[in-house]
């Protein structure tokens, strides 16, 4: 029989792996939907985040201001955050090198990028995998039955939503925003109605790396970070955006929270098959739906 | 006998009737030039017949067939064959690839894979006789990326001539073309056209070029065919020519 | 008329036969002076097979696949599940099965996959493939997980290997994979200068154009698709026998980015390309393995060759061919 306790451990994990899957997936969307590159490279933003938060960030924090909690929860993250758009900012020529060439070009670069993140993090932080989560401890955890659920992911849900507000409110309700949205929609039109397209892609990228950087630091407390976690990423990201719809801001949510009650619900049956089953799904869904259940652009 | 039957074509895109009742017949061997001012519906109507897009509602009726829910293959397969606005060719192959690709098409040759081309030598001779006909011969070997734009725009044409059609469509064959080279696009075209017997729909913006060449016309403005004649009658009409060089006509 | 179809330097056999026969020439000198130079041009000449096949799929048909290492994990694991579960030790029966099991999955993933854009096939094969990966990991009891599968040396027109020494051994491995590989070189040769290989080359062009000169764009995508995954798994076949050990590293993505960074070496636009490149990469990466940054090595190459020069060493090559034998007819 189930018990109360479980149903709500699992309801957390549900809840708790959308929070994260998305922040990864919009930050993919917003790339795609403004300059019609599938970046590769955006779940290694992602993992950089982790690394920065576990090599440095805690590092940095604890020494400077003690082991109080309330700096490392938010200072941290923003380190992190800022981490990546510097990155971005590094990697940005080569976007605009992309967007407009052919889609080998866009993939093999993207591709290349992922291959040297991925040796820069073995260069910078070596083999073995990080964690930080004995500096959040102080934390605590809730009692659920049986089990434990750290505040610090209660904290981590709660951030996440009010990250998906702010961005809704910068993408709906701010100049930016808008045109941001209007590019999404026809970058040509955009920039014949006298917006700066160059401006306009610099702040997409900027905010997708911002995003994946800060989503980055917001989980690391709560897992550990390895070598190879990019692709693991790349791979639960991609099946998001297939099943989400690419290009999509609600196709983000929907996506991660399917791909997260899938992921739950296959840990419990059938673990080995976990990631099979999530694809087996994603080919349905895209035989019988290829936008997607958010509303997306074709494959 | 007749070729081509539309029954009452309409085609919207949210508010914009881009076809709205178009009802016409073509006969084996015609040349039709339509014309009209932009956005008057000539491409939709290229597109609807090849099957690139459906029609809202109406009929298209094929050498007495419906074929109003055929797929664009089946279409080609049946003999209609498009051209495209925009050039629209295989640019990393040569020209002479260009044309056999297309007639390794037309006779079904896509699924032979053991045999080198060099042992096909129908299409071989066939792919000869094409280049003759546009006279793009001395330019075989070229890749598309170095030939002139005239002669892409060529090589788009013969590529539809090598499937064999028996209703060929081409969407301003001569735009973007520079305008001392235009007549001599717009002769081998219709040379061809004539050789081969085709049924041909030619839509054209240029008007010298229509009154010289064109000999059926058809006038196209907001969705409807306002005229359909011959090349003099449509000249000589006042109210036509206001509606062509009035308004947005490039 | 004919004349038309002649080959520029890298497209034509004869290239490809010189190239090979010099290989096959010189292997024994090299292995003489050093066994493990031979052993590193054992890897060359093993993955020339699936390097073509990637290339009829990317340089031919435009489809560039982050996931081929599927393939070469699906011909390794028949090679190995034939030997740990059959017992069988012939190197032929070995490939034969992987041609069938390559095959059948191909097929399979294909039927869902082609249909969509060249950007989705891409990021598509890598998560597939990891896929994979995650049941050869996962289900150890099977695959033997990360110890893998130990081989005893193959067996070869059923005479077995087992009592020489291992240079000749090497030797006879080495001779038999060349003779495959001329053959399927010969194959993949033909097969790209088809009606049917020049079709693929116009989809990779104008898929739009393609389909509207009557081309089921979609099924020849899957006809390539299978006769790369075979390729493929051919060479996964190979290298389980080559090394005696299979392990789900085969099918990590970071083989799969292996193929593509060495196919991308050696020329994804000319035929020679894949064969230039299974050698100039495997003696890099000898080079580089002591190096152990090796993957930004090669994600910054990858990066420069497609800004810098897309066609590859087989390009550079053949612009120096050619430039020879203008010079000789003009005379300087």
């Amino acid at each position: 029989m189930i018990e109360l306790g479980e149903v709500v451990v699992r309801i957390y994990n549900i809840f708790f792996g959308t929070s994260v899957l998305f922040l990864i997936a919009v930050g993919l969307n917003l790339i795609y939907g403004v300059m019609r590159i599938v970046n590769l490279t955006h779940p290694a933003f992602f993992t950089l985040g982790c690394y920065t938060v576990a090599g440095l960030g805690v590092g940095i924090v604890i020494s400077l201001l003690g082991t109080s909690l309330t700096p490392l929860l938010i200072i941290p993250p923003l380190i992190a955050a800022l981490i990546v758009v510097i990155a971005s900012l590094i990697v940005f020529p080569l976007f605009i090198y992309m967007s407009g060439k052919g889609d080998e070009v866009q993939l093999l670069v993207t591709y290349g990028l992922l291959l040297i993140f991925e040796d820069v993090f073995r260069l910078i932080w070596g083999v073995e995998p990080l964690r930080a989560s004995q500096a959040y401890e102080m934390a605590g955890s809730l009692i659920v039955g049986e089990y434990l659920i750290p505040v610090y992911n209660i904290y981590v849900i709660l951030s996440a939503l009010i990250l998906v507000l702010l961005l809704w409110l910068l993408l709906f309700k701010t100049k930016i925003g808008i045109l941001i949205r209007a590019s999404s929609m026809d970058i040509e039109m955009t920039a014949a109605l006298g917006a700066d397209v160059k401006k306009v892609l610099l702040v997409t990228v900027l905010l997708a790396g911002f995003l994946a950087g800060l989503g980055g630091g917001l989980y690391l407390p709560s897992a550990s970070v390895m070598l190879g976690m990019s692709v693991e990423l790349l791979v639960l990201a991609f099946v998001v955006v297939v099943i989400g719809g690419l290009g999509s801001f609600l196709g983000s949510f929907v996506g991660s929270f399917i791909v997260s009650v899938l992921r739950t619900i296959t840990l419990m049956l059938f673990p080995e098959l976990e990631l099979a089953l999530i694809y087996i799904v994603a080919i349905l869904i895209l035989t019988f739906k290829p936008e997607g259940l958010g509303g997306g652009r074709k494959w | 006998m007749e070729i081509l039957k539309l029954v009452n074509l309409k085609k919207y895109f949210g508010g914009v009737r881009a076809l709205d009742g178009i009802s016409t017949t073509l006969h084996e061997g015609e040349v039709v030039t339509i014309i009209g001012p932009n956005g008057a519906g000539k491409t939709t109507l290229i597109n609807t017949i090849s099957g690139y897009v459906f029609p809202d509602s109406g009929r298209i009726i094929y050498m007495n067939e419906d074929i109003t829910k055929s797929t664009p293959i089946e279409r080609v397969n049946k003999g209609i064959v498009r051209s495209f606005q925009l050039v629209n060719t295989f640019d990393k192959l040569t020209v002479y690839e260009n044309i056999l690709v297309s007639l390794i098409s037309s006779r079904k040759y896509q699924n032979k894979m053991t045999k080198t081309l060099d042992s096909y030598t129908d299409i071989l001779e066939e792919a000869e006789s094409i280049l003759k006909l546009f006279e793009l011969g001395d330019k075989a070997d070229s890749l598309i990326t170095s030939i002139s734009y005239g002669d892409r725009k060529l090589v788009d044409v013969a590529i539809s001539f090598a499937l064999n059609p028996k209703l060929i469509m081409l969407d301003e064959p001569t735009s973007g073309v520079a305008t001392k080279d235009k007549d001599d696009i717009m002769k081998k075209i219709l040379e061809a056209i004539m050789k081969t017997g085709v049924t041909a729909m030619i839509i054209e913006h240029d008007m010298d070029i229509v009154f010289r060449y064109g000999k059926r016309v058809m006038v196209m403005h907001q969705g409807k065919i306002i005229a359909d004649g011959g090349v003099e009658e449509i000249r000589k009409d006042e109210e036509i020519k206001k509606i062509l060089l009035g308004g947005v006509y490039a | 008329m004919v004349e038309r179809l002649k080959k520029a330097f890298g497209d034509d056999l004869r290239s490809n036969f010189i190239l090979l026969a010099i290989i096959a020439v010189i292997y024994p000198a090299i292995y003489a002076i050093s066994p493990g130079w031979g052993i590193v041009l054992g890897h060359g000449i093993t993955w020339i097979i699936a390097l073509l096949g990637f290339n009829l799929l990317f340089g031919y048909t435009g489809l560039l696949s982050f996931g081929h290492a599927l393939f070469l994990g699906i011909g390794a694991y028949t090679a190995g599940f034939m030997y740990k579960y059959l017992g069988i030790n012939s190197i032929e029966l070995h490939i034969l099965g992987s041609i069938l099991s390559s095959a059948v999955v191909a097929l399979a993933i294909g039927l869902v996959v082609v249909r969509y854009t060249r950007i989705f096939f891409a990021i598509f094969m890598l998560a597939i493939a990891q896929v994979f990966w995650s049941l050869y990991y996962k289900f150890y009891w099977i695959t033997g997980g990360t110890d893998g599968i130990k081989m005893a040396r193959f067996s070869i027109l059923g005479i077995s290997l087992e009592h020489l020494d291992f240079t000749t051994y090497h030797h006879i491995y080495f001779y038999f994979t060349t003779f495959l590989t001329t053959i399927l070189i010969y194959l993949m040769w033909r097969i790209v200068n088809s009606p049917f290989g020049l079709t693929l080359k116009a989809i990779r062009d104008n898929e739009v154009r393609a389909k509207f000169i009557g081309i089921d764009i979609y099924k020849m995508r899957l006809y390539a698709f299978i006769i790369s995954a075979i390729y493929a798994g051919i060479t996964g076949a190979l290298v389980a026998n080559h090394h005696r050990l299979v392990t789900p590293d085969i099918a990590y993505w970071t083989t799969s980015g292996k193929v593509v960074f060495a196919t991308l070496l050696g020329g994804t636009r000319i035929f020679i390309g894949p064969l230039i490149g299974s050698f100039i990469f495997h003696v890099i990466e000898s080079f580089a393995m002591r190096f152990i940054y090796w993957q930004l090595i090669m994600g910054a190459f990858i990066i420069a060759i497609v800004i810098l020069m897309p066609g590859g060493i087989a390009q550079i090559l053949r612009t120096f061919v050619e430039s020879i034998r203008h010079s000789g007819r003009i005379g300087g």
